[in-house]
């Protein structure tokens, strides 16, 4: 057993120290694994700041039931603009024994204010915004007070409140009814979540699985010389364990690299806070052991269908064309989970909220599972066209698996962006105007928005890589088949544009389902929340035009690459 | 067949509609050199795939120290491979990421041995076949001769009681063929090692102590030299 780890650990190392391919191709593995790895593990935290600054919100709010030998604390929510930024905060009046809100030592006698770290320092550079807060600074708010460390916001103790503003009477600070998470906001985080593991998990399988031919020769060698099939299994198992360790470390390194430099990074209207941005140990642990079980998960199962026999590799491909049946079934859960709602079986906020989420879930699931086989019907009766197109056409009838997997991803990542950019943008509308929604809320949704470009930027750079690793694999699988084309003349230019349109093809595929199914989840979902849907084409043309170009980059990057593969020494064999 | 190491009787395989065997009998002794000579698609690299038990015939049998290959369950003709045969091909049976040092050592790494231990019997057999040089280089960074000779040497690391060479000069100039030949059929000989060879061409057939010519799937010719 263990000599088997031990060899199929030597198998990767080798690989990563042979020729010049191959060592590139092993360092566009590591990397792409290390990148999904940095992500999901700041996608991990990013839960806890999401629940820390509502937490810290809700820790705030006032409660308003009277409680016995408590002196109310008298407030008033005051909020005002400033250079496209809000700065809020409260007057408040109170005696000895009224409650003191958080973040504060003390509450604030007239004419004494407490503000916060970056009000401070807004405060310390401009003088005419000193001059609209007459009172004496008494001291800073400390982060418990704030919902992100980037808030403009006060405490101004005063004689009297004034008359025309709504004054609240606090008991105490903590009421988790008030400004905690709402219903359709914990839709968007657990589809947020949904949005970067999904594809991330996706691109990781994907590259793990990279390097098949050259994996089936080596293992068919291993059969002639002696190894029985389960030896050979766990081979192939050590040897996919040591690239996705090697990612992880990379991953680890790349997450507190990035970890130091986040603290008071400012996206839009939120400004990160590196003390937020630590996920528990426990669920540190979890996306590491996620991300090997998945590798080595996505290599075992690969060799399921798979015979390794001494003399060649043969795989049971099974029926000749991909089944629909089966990959209909996340998208017919996806409806399933809606049915109750629309059939008003449902009534309960954390019930619907459980069954939208399933929903999204399952029809962000369907798309890559579809989308081969959309991919597949779709190229199978083409023909003709120039000879980068029936070269790429061909490649894509033979085989579309893989590009369409790693299409899928992108386009998992489309939809979930279009789909909540969609239900911000109806979210937002639909309060407009409505006096109760709070200043927080109207600065978490606009957080939101923003959060979703930084998200779908870092999982479509994830994308890219891993097009990247796919397309430099191909080129080494494929060099002498590439070797022979040079050979009879075909000029590189046009391989390379064969292989753009080996990727554009099920992008284009992936693009249209993605826009389609993102608009239709907002749809569904706004629907349960009794909103309207309003468009917001401009972003899903932008993210769009975002992955398209993604998968342009990365097949131009993979060009070095075809240029080496393309000369006529590959085809030496001795 | 008395006496016979390894013996077939009355192999039939076909592919599909083509018939690559049909009705050969074939058997060698210990420390027997037999070449197997016939033109391309005459049926000779299926005979040694059912010799070496890699391919089940359709219809026959092939007999090894008395056991049946067809009725042992696939762990025990891995353990066969492991322990009493050893392969040659014409080319690319060597693991390219691994040093040929390592190659050689591989077998018996995978029979459990450690890695010191099996590393020390590879360095002796690349020297036996004077590619000793070859030790810290990978595949791909030799000469096609010193692969091949490195490929006996990891076939004879084992002390294998047969040896499977399947047109093992096929990729190589006539020079470096020769040298492979003779440190094989040299070594084999003085470890008692029989060997199949697998060749179309007669010169290569000439290192064999008897040769039998396969010919449309059936036995045509044997002949001792």
């Amino acid at each position: 057993m263990n000599a088997d780890m031990a060899i199929g650990i030597r198998l990767a190392v080798g690989r990563g120290m042979g020729s010049r391919l191959a060592v590139v191709r092993f360092v566009l593995v590591v990397l792409d694994i290390g990148l999904c790895v940095a992500v999901l593990l700041f996608a991990a935290a990013a839960i806890d700041t999401i629940g820390s600054s509502s937490d810290r919100e809700a820790a705030r709010a006032p409660v308003l039931d009277k409680r016995a030998g408590v002196t109310p604390l008298s407030l008033v929510n005051i909020s005002s603009a400033y250079r496209g930024s809000s700065i809020s905060g409260r007057q408040v009046r109170g005696g000895p024994l009224s409650p003191v809100p958080p973040g504060v030592p003390a509450i604030p006698g007239p004419g004494e204010v407490f503000v916060s770290p970056e009000l401070a320092r807004l405060l310390d550079s401009d003088p005419a915004l000193r001059a609209r807060f007459g009172g004496t600074r008494a001291g800073l708010i400390e982060p418990s007070g704030l919902v992100d460390a980037g808030e403009l916001y006060f405490y101004e103790g005063v004689d009297r409140l004034p008359d025309d503003r709504d004054i609240t009477t606090a008991y105490a600070f903590g009421d988790e009814r008030r400004g905690g998470t709402t219903p359709a906001e914990m839709i968007l985080v657990s589809g947020v979540a949904v949005v970067l593991l999904a594809p991330l998990l996706v691109f990781i399988a994907c590259v793990g699985r990279l390097g098949g031919v050259e994996r089936d020769q080596r293992l068919a060698t291993l059969r002639l010389l002696g190894a029985t099939a389960p030896q050979v299994r766990r081979i192939a198992a050590a040897e996919s364990l040591a690239g996705a360790v090697a990612g992880l470390a990379v991953g680890v390194a790349m997450f507190f690299a990035v970890h130091r430099r986040v603290d008071g990074l400012q996206v839009g209207n939120f400004r990160f806070s590196a003390a937020d941005f630590v996920p528990p140990w426990w669920r540190f642990a979890l996306v590491l052991l996620i991300v090997l079980v998945l590798v080595v998960g996505a290599v075992l199962l690969g060799m399921r269908s798979t015979v390794v026999e001494p003399l060649s590799v043969t795989r049971d491909s099974g029926a000749p064309m991909r089944r629909l049946r089966w990959r209909l079934l996340p998208a017919a859960s996806g409806v399933a989970f809606l049915l109750p709602i629309a059939l008003d079986l449902v009534h309960e906020n954390k019930d619907v909220t459980m069954l939208v989420s399933c929903a999204i879930a399952s029809a962000l699931v369907a798309i890559p599972v579809l989308l081969p086989w959309l991919v597949e019907r779709a190229v199978a009766p083409l023909t003709g066209g120039l000879p980068s197109w029936q070269l790429a056409v061909r490649r894509l009838q033979v085989d579309s698996g893989t590009p369409s997997r790693v299409v899928g991803g992108i386009a998992v990542v489309l939809a979930a962006a279009v789909g909540g950019q969609t239900i911000i943008t109806s979210v937002a509308g639909l309060h407009a105007g409505t006096p109760d929604l709070s200043e927080l809320q109207a600065h978490r949704l606009s957080g939101y928005t923003d959060g979703l470009y930084l998200l779908s930027a870092f999982t479509l750079l994830a994308a890219g890589a891993s097009l990247l690793v796919l397309v430099v694999q191909q080129l080494g699988e494929r060099r002498r088949a590439v070797a022979a084309l040079s050979a009879i003349g075909v000029p590189w230019q046009v391989i390379g544009r064969s292989l753009l349109w080996q990727n554009l093809i099920p992008i284009g595929f992936g693009v249209l389902v993605a826009n389609l199914a993102g608009a239709g989840l907002a749809v569904a979902t706004l629907h349960v929340l009794g909103a309207p849907a309003v468009f917001d084409w401009r972003f899903a043309g932008a993210v769009s035009i975002g992955a398209v170009l993604t998968v342009c980059f990365a097949t131009v990057l993979g060009i070095p690459v075809l240029r080496a593969s393309a000369r006529l020494d590959a085809l030496r064999s001795e | 067949m008395t006496g016979a190491l390894l013996a077939a009787v009355e192999l039939h395989k076909s592919f599909g509609s083509t018939r690559a065997l049909a009705g050969v009998s074939f058997s060698i002794a210990a420390g027997e050199v037999v070449a197997v000579m016939g033109p391309s698609g005459s049926g000779k690299s299926t005979l040694l795939h059912c010799l070496s038990g890699i391919l089940a015939p359709d219809e026959g049998t092939v007999t090894y120290d008395g056991h049946e290959l067809g009725r042992l369950p696939d762990a025990q003709r891995s353990l066969l491979r492991r322990t009493d045969f050893g392969f040659v091909f014409q080319f690319g049976q060597l693991v390219p990421e691994l040093t040929c040092l390592e190659n050689v050592a591989l077998p018996l790494r995978l029979a459990g041995a450690k890695r010191k231990i099996a590393e020390l019997a590879a360095v002796e057999w690349l020297e036996r076949l004077g590619v000793a040089d070859t030790a810290r280089k990978r595949p791909p960074d030799t000469s096609g001769g010193q692969s091949q000779r490195v490929a006996v040497a990891r076939a004879l690391v084992t002390g294998p009681k047969v040896l499977f060479a399947d047109e093992p000069t096929g990729a190589l100039d006539s020079l470096s063929g020769e040298r492979v030949l003779k440190a094989m059929t040299d070594v084999a000989r003085a470890s008692g090692t029989a060997i199949v060879l697998v060749t179309h061409e007669s010169r290569v057939a000439a290192y064999a102590d008897r040769e039998v010519v396969v010919r449309d799937g059936r036995i045509r010719v044997s002949e001792w030299q």
